[in-house]
């Protein structure tokens, strides 16, 4: 009897925790010391214990009833007193406010570019930002006093040290490394020595996008930029490639969507347009093939590369660049 | 590269639109920047002829004129003096509107009525003279509207050429373009020179080519007896309208050729060379010549020059010298086209900082075969502009022909590579229609030569571009690639990284990106010792867009301490959560090192105020928190020590340590460095090496099983000198070996009078569990009563049990 007393003692402990009305705290009372109660049963049961136990026993019961009555005393004030004090609930009144973060606008266009091209099956990869000459031009088939270099106004940091001004030297660092077939995305900064203004920054977020395999066509090339373009802006989108110039991919293309705000009708984002210059592509060039041992007979590949703040620009209408940079809390908190 | 719809016709027959010819141009990879329909800016403005010139009543400086304009007969008063009677002029009528919005009425001037205005070339816009009228030539129609006249009833296209196809640098060239997409016949100008046969050209000069590596070809011409005079009208709008400033006739023609042909001319005054000698040299060292911009200019012996007997007279290729320039005076005109090597051209012109028309058509790479044709249609110009007599002969020293270029390419190639099913047949007209000259086919592969005005045409790719270019990327499906198989896991780093942010961003604290620059001088401003690492490894930029932009930062914090001084101060957010991640950079002995960082930066209140939100101030722990719960999760155990660090308060200043490794540090910025910025309120900063962590983060996860047996919870406070920290307890109490604690929590810290000065009592809630049975009062009561005899014994600590 004194184990089922225990537990016993620890039901009632149990109960007590869910009382939260005056109806339930009566129930309890009920319960437990109501004339058919279960101490009542108990106080029953004392008969017919051996004598020498019935003491002992006695003075658990007691125990336990006194500090039942105790409690339900306590309680019973307290949940009055909670009546009186409970207020009407305005339910027109704001919430409790939690705290939320954001993800930097350039960053959701980064981890969006990134699931994108996860689910076509790309590799993630990433390279330094301090390059050197040979893998941010001369590798990418872009020899000293090419006039192509010209479009790239560059950071120097020593004579053969500089910050990239692009993230496609990653392509050749990734394929030394790496053995055909070929799918990559890069993601990172880039540099230019051009001045801030709105539509310039020194500091941009460029994605590169490599795929070398048996069968790559310039055909897949528009395949795959269509599906990223079309997902990225949530749209179909159509797309159109013009003859462009990088020394790294032959033939090259200037790669424009159809404009996502007008639909391609003209408006101001596309200059009446109904195109928006994204990316610039091609197929990967022999010569770079030839930088990193790959035979270009047997291999074919395309390349392409964009900006994020583009992106970006587009996709949430900001007309000026150095909004991402100033970091204002009052900006951040609208993605 | 500006060119005029009008200007493309002369060359070329185009049925398309002057709209619809952007989207060729485009398609032809030569991008319109801008379109735009010249003289939309002038309206209502007639030739008229000037029949009268009286006196005006009221006025000494004024005249009126009877001007006729065909139909009718207008009164207008005028102030210049330059007409005379029978001459033929623009005029704005009533209700005119010029350039820059004039608008044109009739007035009353002094008293006399002026039924409009007679115009300058400045008032029209086609040229820089105010100084009188622009007298019209003398066979112009009567009543005519002065926009066809001025030509200005034309489109101006402003194309971004490619670097690879300075071919299209000239009118003809992009012409030619059009015609091999257009299919319609390239139209070249023809010509008669017609050359004074007394004398040839050999008798007046002596042209050594002493550097044919520079200069594999130099040709010329000698004009005589030239009249220096203004340019016809229409050379001039010609001029004006794709953004050239006409000078004179000499030297229009040049400019006019470079923009017709491509090819940059130069025209020397004869009669200023010495010796009647030209040399091609290189440069002697320190050799100095004044270029036409009036800059004196030293050289080096890379540099290569057209020289006299005695001096240099030209920078090849890029400008010429201002002693022996075409003036008024000039009455013999030595007139050159050569083909200069292009990379010393370019290495020549990034040397001086000097980029030209000229120069930076040359580094492109001009027709070497088109020499003699643009130095003839030059000479033929200023024989026709200039009144000139053109000497017999020419000189063209061209000792070592190049070499055509021809390539093989394999029909197959150019589908697999571009995916498409163009016929052999198109690939060969194509490339006829670029001109190039098929050499040999046969049904597998064709070889072709590239024609002289086409650069960066080596390969097989090469032509295969050219193929899908004038095919039409348009026409090339889009297709979905055939690829082998292949798996790729995700980089730990990329990982770390995409768990951090979103740690991060769920605990209320937003992302920010900085430039990687920074002002090296913030670090001396801040009082940062040059021995430290954070300085003694800056990189510096050499070519730096400012001083605020100069150096790489090796730390996160001036951008992070920007950004909140930015918002605080200026933009009014005054409760500041942010982090960022971004690469540092450092100098080391042998390389220049970078790696990612984390930098988290807080001030304010943690809430905005809020019927429900107390004013809670950000203090170290909610720092603290962040990094606790960010740790917790990435399964890194950690510890913060204190360690002195120049941009804290020495109170609050601690490393991160991850088993014996510091990984970062956290505190609370300086009093001094916060005050610099104008920042009022407590900041409070850490940064994290993002390599360091990640080899201690534990991103698999496996499941424990859930507790089966109830845990018993005791609270105990202990009283302790304020010296102890709560680290070395909780170090301590988790030393103490027990199977059955679960977890130890500091749920109370209260320092006040009751507990006495100098001391502070900690409340600790300890939970007991066993994972095999219900545990009892007394097996629990057993270990907290040894852990709370071993803690006040260690510590000399005070007890209070709670329950």
């Amino acid at each position: 009897m004194e184990n089922e007393l225990e537990n016993l003692t620890k039901e009632i402990q149990d109960d007590f925790i869910n009382i939260n009305s005056i109806d339930e705290l009566e129930k309890i009372k009920i319960k437990y010391i109501g004339r058919n109660g279960i101490l009542a049963q108990y106080f029953k049961r004392m008969k017919d214990l051996p004598p020498d136990e019935k003491p002992k026993i006695g003075k658990i019961l007691n125990t336990i009833k006194k500090d039942l009555e105790y409690k339900i005393e306590i309680k019973s004030k307290e949940l009055n007193k909670n009546k009186q004090e409970e207020k009407i609930i305005d339910i027109s009144l704001p919430g409790y406010r939690f705290l939320s973060g954001k993800y930097h606008p350039l960053t959701q266009i980064i981890n969006q570019t990134k699931e994108i091209f996860k689910s076509l099956n790309f590799d993630i990869t990433e390279g330094p930002e301090i390059e050197t000459e040979y893998y941010n031009f001369e590798a990418l088939n872009t020899p000293k006093y090419h006039p192509a270099r010209d479009t790239q106004s560059t950071f120097y940091l020593g004579e053969e040290t500089l910050l990239r001004t692009q993230t496609s030297p990653v392509q050749v660092r990734y394929m030394e490394k790496e053995k055909p077939p070929i799918r990559v995305i890069s993601i990172g900064k880039c540099y230019r020595s051009d001045q801030l203004d709105p539509s310039h920054s020194p500091m941009f977020h460029q994605v590169e996008g490599l795929m070398v395999d048996k069968n790559i066509t310039f055909g897949d090339l528009k395949g795959i930029l269509k599906i990223f373009l079309s997902r990225i802006f949530e749209k179909k989108v159509k797309i159109m490639l013009n003859p462009s110039y990088f020394p790294f991919t032959e033939p090259s293309a200037e790669v424009s969507t159809s404009c996502v705000i007008c639909e391609g009708k003209g408006c101001s984002v596309c200059k009446n347009t109904g195109w928006l210059e994204i990316f610039g592509a091609g197929m990967v060039h022999p010569n770079v093939f030839k930088s990193v041992n790959y035979d270009s007979e047997k291999w074919t590949g395309f390349a392409f590369g964009g900006g994020i703040e583009r992106l970006a620009m587009i996709k949430y209408n900001i007309n000026d660049i150095r909004l991402f940079y100033e970091n204002d809390i009052k900006f951040l908190e609208q993605f | 590269m500006k060119v005029t719809y009008n200007w493309l016709r002369e060359y070329i027959d185009l049925d398309l639109s002057p709209e619809k010819l952007c989207d060729k141009f485009n398609s032809l990879g030569l991008s319109v920047s801008s379109f735009t329909k010249l003289g939309n800016d002038v309206h209502n403005v007639f030739v008229g002829k000037i029949e009268a010139i009286n006196p005006h009543p009221n006025a000494d400086k004024l005249v009126v004129c009877i001007v006729s304009l065909g139909n009718k007969k207008l009164s207008i008063v005028c102030g210049a003096k330059n007409m005379n009677v029978g001459d033929k002029v623009p005029v704005a009528v009533d209700g005119a509107i010029l350039p820059n919005g004039v608008k044109i009425n009739k007035v009353e001037i002094r008293g006399v009525t002026s039924n409009g205005m007679m115009c300058s070339g400045k008032e029209l816009g086609v040229s820089d003279d105010e100084e009188g009228l622009l007298i019209l030539p003398k066979d112009t129609i009567v009543g005519k509207d002065i926009k066809e006249i001025l030509g200005l009833n034309d489109f101006c296209y402003d194309l971004e050429v490619l670097s690879n196809r300075p071919d299209c640098l000239g009118v003809i060239g992009i012409a030619r373009a059009l015609s091999a997409v257009l299919k319609k016949p390239l139209k070249l100008p023809e010509f008669l020179i017609k050359e004074d046969k007394k004398i040839k050209i050999e008798e007046f000069i002596k042209i050594s080519l002493k550097a044919p590596n520079l200069c594999p070809r130099y040709s010329a011409r000698l004009v005589s007896n030239v009249q220096i005079k203004e340019s016809p009208l229409w050379m001039q709008i010609r001029l004006k309208n794709v953004g050239i400033r006409s000078i004179n006739n000499v030297v229009d023609v040049t400019n006019y050729i470079l923009m017709e042909t491509g090819h940059p001319l130069h025209a020397f005054d004869y009669d200023l060379i010495s010796g009647k000698s030209i040399i091609i040299r290189n440069a002697n060292l320190n050799e100095e010549i004044i270029t036409l911009d009036g800059i004196s200019r030293k050289l080096t012996k890379d540099v290569l020059v057209i020289s006299d007997k005695n001096k240099a007279i030209a920078l090849a290729g890029i400008m010429g010298g201002k002693e022996i320039e075409i003036s008024s005076n000039t009455k013999n005109v030595l007139l050159e086209c050569a083909y200069f090597d292009p990379i010393n051209i370019r290495k020549t012109s990034k040397m001086l900082n000097l980029s030209t028309e000229s120069s930076y058509r040359f580094e492109r790479g001009v027709d070497c075969e088109g020499v003699l044709y643009s130095l003839n249609r030059a000479a033929y110009l200023i024989q026709e502009l200039a009144d000139g007599n053109i000497i017999k002969g020419y000189v063209d020293l061209y000792p070592k022909k190049i070499p055509p270029i021809k390539i093989k390419t394999r029909y197959s190639r150019v589908n697999k590579i571009l995916g498409s099913t163009i016929k052999n047949k198109e690939m060969i007209d194509i490339c006829k229609r670029l001109g190039f000259k098929i050499l040999r086919k046969d049904n597998n592969q064709f070889v072709v030569q590239v024609p002289s005005f086409r650069k960066g045409i080596y390969k097989e790719i090469d032509i295969i571009e050219e193929i899908a270019q004038i095919y039409g990327y348009d026409r090339i499906k889009e297709t979905i690639p055939k690829i082998e198989l292949k798996v790729f896991s995700e980089k730990l780093s990329n990982k770390l990284e995409d768990f951090i942010r979103k740690n991060l961003v769920s605990k209320g604290l937003y992302e920010v990106i900085n430039f990687s620059f920074i002002s090296k001088n913030w670090f001396n401003k801040i009082g940062l010792s040059k021995e430290n690492p954070l300085v003694n490894s800056l990189i510096d930029i050499i070519n730096p867009l400012s001083e605020n932009w100069n150096t790489l930062r090796t730390t996160l914090l001036p951008s992070l301490l920007d950004n909140v001084r930015l918002n605080v101060c200026s933009k009014g957010n005054k409760n500041i959560r942010i982090f960022e991640i971004g690469r540092v950079f450092f100098k080391k002995e042998n390389s220049l090192e970078e790696f990612k960082t984390l930098g988290i930066i807080m001030t304010g209140n943690i809430y905005e105020k809020g019927w429900l939100q107390k004013d809670e101030k950000i203090s170290f722990y909610h720092l603290k928190g962040v990094i606790e719960d960010l740790f917790k999760n990435l399964g890194i155990e950690f510890k913060v020590l204190n360690e002195t660090n120049e941009i804290f308060n020495s109170d609050c200043s601690a490393s991160i340590i991850v088993k014996d490794e510091k990984v970062g540090i956290c505190g609370e910025i300086s009093n001094k460095i916060v005050s610099l910025f104008d920042i009022k309120s407590n900041v409070y900063y850490s940064e994290i090496k993002l390599p360091l962590i990640e080899k201690y983060a534990n991103f698999s996860k496996t499941y424990l099983g859930l507790a089966k047996f109830p845990g018993i919870r005791r609270d105990i406070s202990f009283i302790i000198n304020n010296n102890i920290s709560a680290q070395e307890i909780s170090d301590y109490l988790e030393s103490i070996k027990s199977t059955i604690i679960e977890k130890i929590d500091i749920i109370d810290v209260y320092e006040g009078e009751q507990i006495g000065k100098g001391k502070r009592s900690l409340t600790y809630s300890i939970t007991y569990r066993s994972a095999n049975k219900t545990l009892t009062d007394e097996e629990v009561d057993e270990v907290n009563d040894k852990l709370i005899d071993l803690v006040s014994k260690r510590f000399n600590a005070q007890i209070r049990k709670i329950g």
